[in-house]
């Protein structure tokens, strides 16, 4: 499946590229806990580490894969696999799964999860999306979950949406044909961000023009505003300029995250009945939401504001 | 699954999928399933229900839920009731994948508590007593102690605790006389598990049918996980519980209601007893905590 050598090979992981640490917690915290892993075993990293890192037990952050066409014999490429909250429980439905991320040390304690699980259809590997090392059209599905936004924080390309389609075109490539891509990523528009901060590390960047939102960051943090998210026909507009032509579009619910509820962005009356029917049964929330979902184009214009996107990309 | 084409609607039109995992379960992580929804282009409501579990191993709620829901269709058959619950359509099982189809129940969850709880009640008990009439079986005073005794045991107490139990059943004043009918009973009967349309009801959610055949363990649940919001546990019991047991030609005098209700509260613990707050509970305790609740 390789077309090239990797640079170099440590602890059994080969590199691809340039170890680039990232995650909720300093780099020298993760190589204690891996330690203690190492060490001690898992029930001590979880008595010690239990929230400290994005590494829950969870299995239900790949629950996308039930609106994705999968089977046994699917190859499927993670790429930004993180710790493995998705390598994990997508290893145990398909055929073989590579895990790609940028950090070694994430890696690591990924294929430590992988042998505790007795997993042995993970393969990880340090790599960059635009080093990556594989043939033309050897996977069935790629993730790219919480990723897309990320890939525009780079040298290699002037504009950070450059390098977003230059990614999805890379994706293109492996993918074989009839293969889907799935993304996981938030909306620009966004109401959470009235309230949360953007990638940018600011509040409301997503919402100004990207000029603008550049200047100000640069004023503020000293960077170019690199992380761009965009709204539904954005995406939609991205992945077409990255060859893609078919794309069915998903509102996840509470997040792209933990996607909990995924119901089909084009169809208005799931929406209602999602927000009728699976909304806890009292409180003043889901009084407003029943009030609101009485009217369709209210729900037509909310899903302009929602969250986040989960979206299965076919080839 | 082309041999039924009737379960859709309009055969032909697009279909759109709506994706739902549900939390992970009070009674056990390894409950949490997957499901999806099949809506046809223009329908308001899906016609199917597909549901599965993340990994094969996991499959027995799927069969279970499956075969829980045809013993339900099976009870209703041809009555005014046929429509309470989704109707069975597939289970496939096989290959290394498990997942069943269902129709799909129309409605929504409460909205207005006083009149939506006056209506679920009604309907309920009309279910029960449509049940009550086609079971021959019954519990008697010495049926209910032992099932009583039985739970304890499963309760995994010391012997003093379980003791102590046994003792407090003892003491609360039971008819003898007592006859209740075997009915089944749905087993996770709370708001959530409750959808209205119009003047109907409609109980999803058939993982715990047959938990207990008790007569009275649904509404006992009902009460119990819905205090505060559709009243307190003793006033909606001493409400609707003379109309239940009335309704489906029970014997049974008031004074014994609260020995029913110990044995209901011992099953829902007995239900709940790999979880951690519910573990390591002295006799004392467990009684404690039962007098407090139906002393409200």
């Amino acid at each position: 499946m390789n077309n090239k050598a990797p640079v170099k090979v440590i602890e059994g992981i080969p590199f691809f590229s340039d170890d680039r640490y990232w995650g909720k917690a300093p780099k020298e915290e993760l190589e204690k806990a891996l330690a203690i892993i190492e060490e001690k075993g898992w029930d001590e990293f979880k008595a010690r580490y239990r929230d400290r890192f994005d590494s829950t037990f969870e299995e239900n952050r790949a629950d996308w894969r039930f609106v994705v066409p999968l089977s046994g014999e699917s190859f499927v490429l993670d790429i930004g696999a993180g710790m493995g909250r998705i390598s994990v429980p997508l290893a145990r439905a398909v055929k073989k799964i590579i895990a790609v991320d940028n950090s070694f040390l994430r890696m690591k304690f990924l294929k430590l999860r992988a042998e505790k699980e007795n997993l042995n259809n993970i393969e990880v590997c340090v790599g960059d999306i635009f080093d990556l090392p594989f043939e033309r059209e050897s996977f069935d599905l790629i993730v790219m979950n919480g990723v897309l936004e990320w890939v525009g924080v780079t040298d290699r390309f002037s504009n950070p949406s450059e390098a977003q389609i230059a990614s999805l075109k890379i994706c293109h490539e492996l993918l074989k044909p009839g293969g889907h891509l799935y993304i996981g990523i938030e909306n620009r528009f966004a109401f959470a961000y009235l309230r949360a901060i953007d990638h940018s590390g600011l509040r409301f960047t997503s919402y100004l023009p990207r000029w603008l939102a550049n200047i100000y960051t640069l004023f503020r943090r000293g960077k170019r505003y690199q992380a761009f998210t965009y709204t539904k026909s954005g995406y939609d507009k991205l992945l077409q300029k990255g060859g893609f032509a078919d794309t069915t579009f998903y509102l996840t619910y509470p997040g792209y995250n933990l996607p909990r509820l995924m119901i089909p962005y084009d169809n208005i009356n799931a929406f209602a009945y999602a927000v009728r029917t699976f909304l806890p049964s009292i409180g003043w929330k889901r009084k407003v939401a029943r009030f609101l979902a009485r009217w369709p184009l209210l729900l037509r214009v909310y899903r302009y504001f929602f969250f986040s996107f989960g979206m299965v990309v076919k080839k | 699954m082309g041999e039924n084409p009737n379960w859709l609607r309009k055969p032909g039109s697009s279909l759109s999928f709506m994706k739902m995992s549900t939390p992970e379960p009070e009674y056990g992580a390894e409950e949490s399933k997957v499901l999806v929804f099949v809506f046809e282009e223009g329908e308001r409501r899906p016609t199917i229900c597909a549901k599965t579990t993340r990994t094969y191993s996991a499959g027995e709620v799927i069969r279970n839920n499956y075969s829980n829901l045809q013993s339900l269709a099976e009870g209703v058959r041809g009555s005014v009731y046929a429509d309470m619950f989704a109707k069975p359509l597939y289970l496939h099982d096989k290959d290394n994948l498990v997942f069943s189809l269902e129709s799909v129940c129309p409605g929504v969850k409460f909205s207005l508590l006083e009149r939506d709880t006056a209506l679920v009640i009604e309907k309920y008990i009309g279910w029960q007593s449509h049940l009550a009439t086609s079971t021959e079986k019954t519990w008697g005073s010495g049926d209910i102690t032992d099932l009583a005794n039985k739970t304890i045991k499963t309760l995994g107490l010391s012997g003093d605790s379980a003791l102590v139990l046994s003792n407090y059943y003892k003491h609360l004043a039971f008819d003898s006389n007592v006859k209740l009918p075997v009915l089944v009973q749905h087993g996770d009967f709370t708001l959530d598990n409750v959808l209205i349309y119009g003047e109907q009801i409609n109980l999803i959610d058939y993982d715990h049918v047959g938990i207990s055949k008790l007569p009275g363990f649904d509404l006992f649940n009902l009460f119990l996980k819905s205090e505060g919001r559709i009243g307190l546990l003793r006033t909606n019991c001493e409400r609707y519980l003379p109309q239940y047991f009335g309704k489906i030609g029970a014997r049974i005098a008031p004074e014994s209601y609260d020995s029913i209700l110990f044995v209901h509260y011992l099953q829902e613990r007995q239900r709940k007893m790999h979880l951690e707050a519910y573990q390591e509970k002295s006799g004392e305790e467990i009684v404690n905590s039962f007098r407090s609740l139906v002393a409200k």
